[in-house]
């Protein structure tokens, strides 16, 4: 996993569903991309909707942050993967290792995790809230900068 | 010799490949550049193009790629002797399926993010796009017939698996509910589900199902067919929350953990190879190795739904450029090594030579109940598990993985032909439930016209699934050098590797379609002409796009 790089830089964990099977079926009749749709019709419609409901918090997030604000999407089948996240963030933002297994024990098929920490689950947070929590970030590196001087 | 050095030489192999091979391919042919701006920035919208992160983006992807499905064909190979299947997975995962799955996400990356599909018709030509859609639907008719003859043939050789393999479908749809309705956390109900799933194996041990062994003039393998079809027709008509998508989260979990025991059991047990190096006493009714071997095994060494994989989601999501070597070759190691522990669970799971030889007697007979009681063996004597509970596990594992498979498949089909019924104005086509029936139609008459009323020797169309599948990778391959040939780069990694495959193909489509029609197999037949009047359209398309792109690059 890869270093935060600036100490106290803030961790966006977006969970939610990929309109794609991953299924460890196997690729044997996996058809993606093009085919994920016909007629019209998706074949993951609960889980394009979803996709395209998170847009605009992705959107705004990369707007108002930029870098500054480490932001990953990741499908909860990876579960691997959001497990390290979590961990890694948890130690990053000085979350004990109870705080981080709570995170890890009630993440949801769509949420949000910020620094190691559930902000919402079964829905995407109003930008406020997120706001809210991550603050301005250049203050927050600011602060860290003048501790460790 | 133990087991335990061909895991580690083929370990060794993916590793030196990935070190060595990849880096050059990435370096000097594909020339992974950290400053090109991919699509996932240049159209980034937080919903398909999504700069992400190489790890996150590897597991996404292997977890796409990676399943049971590189079980069967090197469980079947084996009858030639472990030292060809394990040549071909090691040397195919390194030099065939890491360039092009790797190949198939840098060229879409390079051209926005599309599609194989559609960079087939931008950069070889419309009929190659026709082409393209020609192979994905076959493969989608032979992969729901095959992966049916498949479980058909686990549920009667271990009665064991029955009640797990259809208790998981309870299982899923409660976890589908409590997921998707309720918003119950993941892990709860994820983990809850499995455990249930691995009591229910105890169960099916104890209470073991068989069905009789003739009923409505079917034998049992061909009822289980008509059964598993059924199930599908009804699950492909479900909304994927309530069957579907669950089955994703207990499939995940079973996959890590199954593969997890069966490599600590080999290095605890570390069994000895009873099979042959090469074996030379095969069956007589046993196909020559070369080419058949390289069309048995494609998962495992090289697959062209990878390319779909790689080309269809992956590439919207790749931050950096450099990435397509990590996410592209490692994506292919993962399946490499699958295709490995097969190899072992089918080569080492026995006792004496003589045991083994028990399991291929037949080509296509003996490979998943080797597959099965080896590697139950394996577990026994690595980890104490009971032989009938390992057995029963690694049984499940496939079926389920397949069972998955069949309902995506059926469900893609019903599609299709739904499409077809608006393109050629046939209104009855465009609605659910015919075009369901027609799509397992068309499945379980391939299933009966490959095994019969029986249903037995279902499997001898394994090889023209592999056979159709190494037809898609060399399309992919073919796009590819096409792609290099208009860059002015060398094209030769690419353009060996599907010369190779568009030559094994044919070779064996001929061999087969000789040998079908001297079975009286005419269904058969008949499908090897379609694949091979394919192949060979592949073939005059390669030329074509070939003399166009190096008389493009004379002018330039």
């Amino acid at each position: 996993m890869p270093n935060t790089g600036v100490k106290g830089r803030s961790s966006v964990i977006l969970i939610r569903e990929w309109e794609r099977q991953m299924s460890a079926s196997g690729c044997c009749g996996r058809l993606e991309g093009d085919f994920l749709q016909r007629r019209g019709e998706r074949c993951f419609p609960e889980r394009r909707a979803v996709m395209e409901a998170m847009g605009p918090l992705y959107r705004n997030l990369r707007s108002r942050y930029g870098n500054e604000v480490e932001i990953h999407v990741v499908d909860p089948r990876n579960l691997f993967t959001i497990f390290a996240l979590i961990l890694r963030d948890a130690r990053a933002h000085s979350l004990s290792i109870w705080k981080a297994l709570r995170t890890l024990f009630r993440i949801p098929v769509t949420g949000v995790v910020v620094n190691g920490r559930l902000l919402t689950r079964g829905r995407w947070p109003e930008f406020s809230e997120l706001k809210e929590v991550l603050g301005d970030p250049r203050t927050k590196r600011e602060e860290v900068s003048g501790g460790l001087a | 010799m133990s087991a335990l050095v061909l895991m580690v030489v083929g370990l060794g192999a993916f590793t030196t490949g990935y070190l060595l091979y990849s880096r050059f391919i990435s370096e000097h042919i594909f020339r992974l550049d950290s400053e090109f701006r991919t699509p996932a920035h240049v159209q980034e919208d937080g919903v398909d193009f999504v700069p992400t992160n190489r790890w996150v983006l590897w597991g996404h992807h292997f977890t796409s790629v990676a399943g049971a499905a590189p079980i069967v064909g090197p469980a079947i190979a084996v009858i030639w002797g472990w030292l060809p299947a394990f040549l071909w997975v090691t040397l195919g995962t390194v030099f065939f399926a890491g360039i092009h799955d790797a190949g198939a996400l840098w060229a879409s990356v390079r051209n926005e993010g599309k599609s194989i599909g559609a960079l087939t018709e931008s950069v070889v030509g419309q009929r190659a796009r026709s082409l393209f859609m020609i192979v994905i639907f076959l493969l989608l008719l032979m992969v729901n017939a095959v992966f049916a003859i498949i479980i058909a043939g686990l549920f009667v050789d271990f009665p064991s698996s029955v009640i797990p393999a259809w208790f998981v479908i309870a299982v899923a749809i409660t976890i589908g509910y409590l997921l998707y309705r309720r918003g119950v956390a993941l892990l709860w109900p994820s983990i809850i589900g499995v455990t249930l799933l691995y009591a229910s194996m105890v169960v099916g041990n104890t209470i073991p199902l068989s069905l009789p062994e003739s009923m409505f003039g079917l034998g049992a393998p061909a009822l289980w067919v008509v059964l598993l079809f059924t199930y599908a027709a009804i699950a492909s008509l479900l909304p994927v929350w309530l069957l579907l998508q669950p089955r994703d989260y207990i499939n995940g979990l079973q996959l890590f953990i199954g593969l997890g025991i069966f490599f600590l059991a080999v290095l605890i047990a570390r069994p000895e190879v009873v099979a042959p190096m090469i074996n030379s006493s095969v069956p007589e009714d046993v196909p020559s190795l070369i080419p058949l071997l390289f069309v048995t095994i494609a998962c495992g060494a090289c697959s062209g739904f990878h390319g779909l994989v790689s080309s269809g989601t992956t590439s919207k999501q790749v931050d950096n450029e450099k990435d397509v070597r990590f996410v592209g070759f490692l994506g292919t190691v993962g399946e490499g090594a699958l295709a490995l522990a097969a190899i072992i669970a089918c080569t080492a799971g026995f006792a004496t030579l003589g045991d083994w030889e028990g399991y291929y007697t037949a080509f296509a007979s003996g490979g998943l109940p080797a597959f099965v009681q080896g590697g139950g063996g394996i577990l026994a004597a690595g980890l104490g598990l009971p032989v009938a509970l390992g057995e029963t596990l690694l049984a499940v594992m496939a079926i389920l993985f397949a069972a998955t498979t069949m309902d995506t498949g059926v469900r893609l089909q019903r599609y299709i032909v739904q499409e077809a019924g608006t393109i050629y104005n046939i209104p009855a086509l465009t609605g659910k439930g015919l075009s369901t029936i027609v799509a397992v139609g068309c499945c379980l008459a391939l299933a009966f016209g490959a095994g019969g009323g029986g249903g037995t020797g279902g499997l001898v169309i394994w090889p023209l699934f592999g056979t159709t599948n190494q037809l898609l990778a060399a399309l992919t391959l073919l796009v590819l050098s096409v792609f290099l040939l208009k860059q002015s780069r060398p094209s030769r990694y690419t353009f060996i590797p599907f010369l190779f495959l568009l030559t094994m193909t044919l070779w064996a489509l001929g061999l087969q379609l000789k040998g079908f029609y001297d079975n009286g197999q005419f269904f058969l037949a008949a499908l090897d002409i379609v694949i091979l009047v394919t192949a060979i359209w592949v073939a005059l398309e390669s030329f074509s796009a070939f003399q166009k792109a190096r008389t493009g690059e004379s002018s330039a």
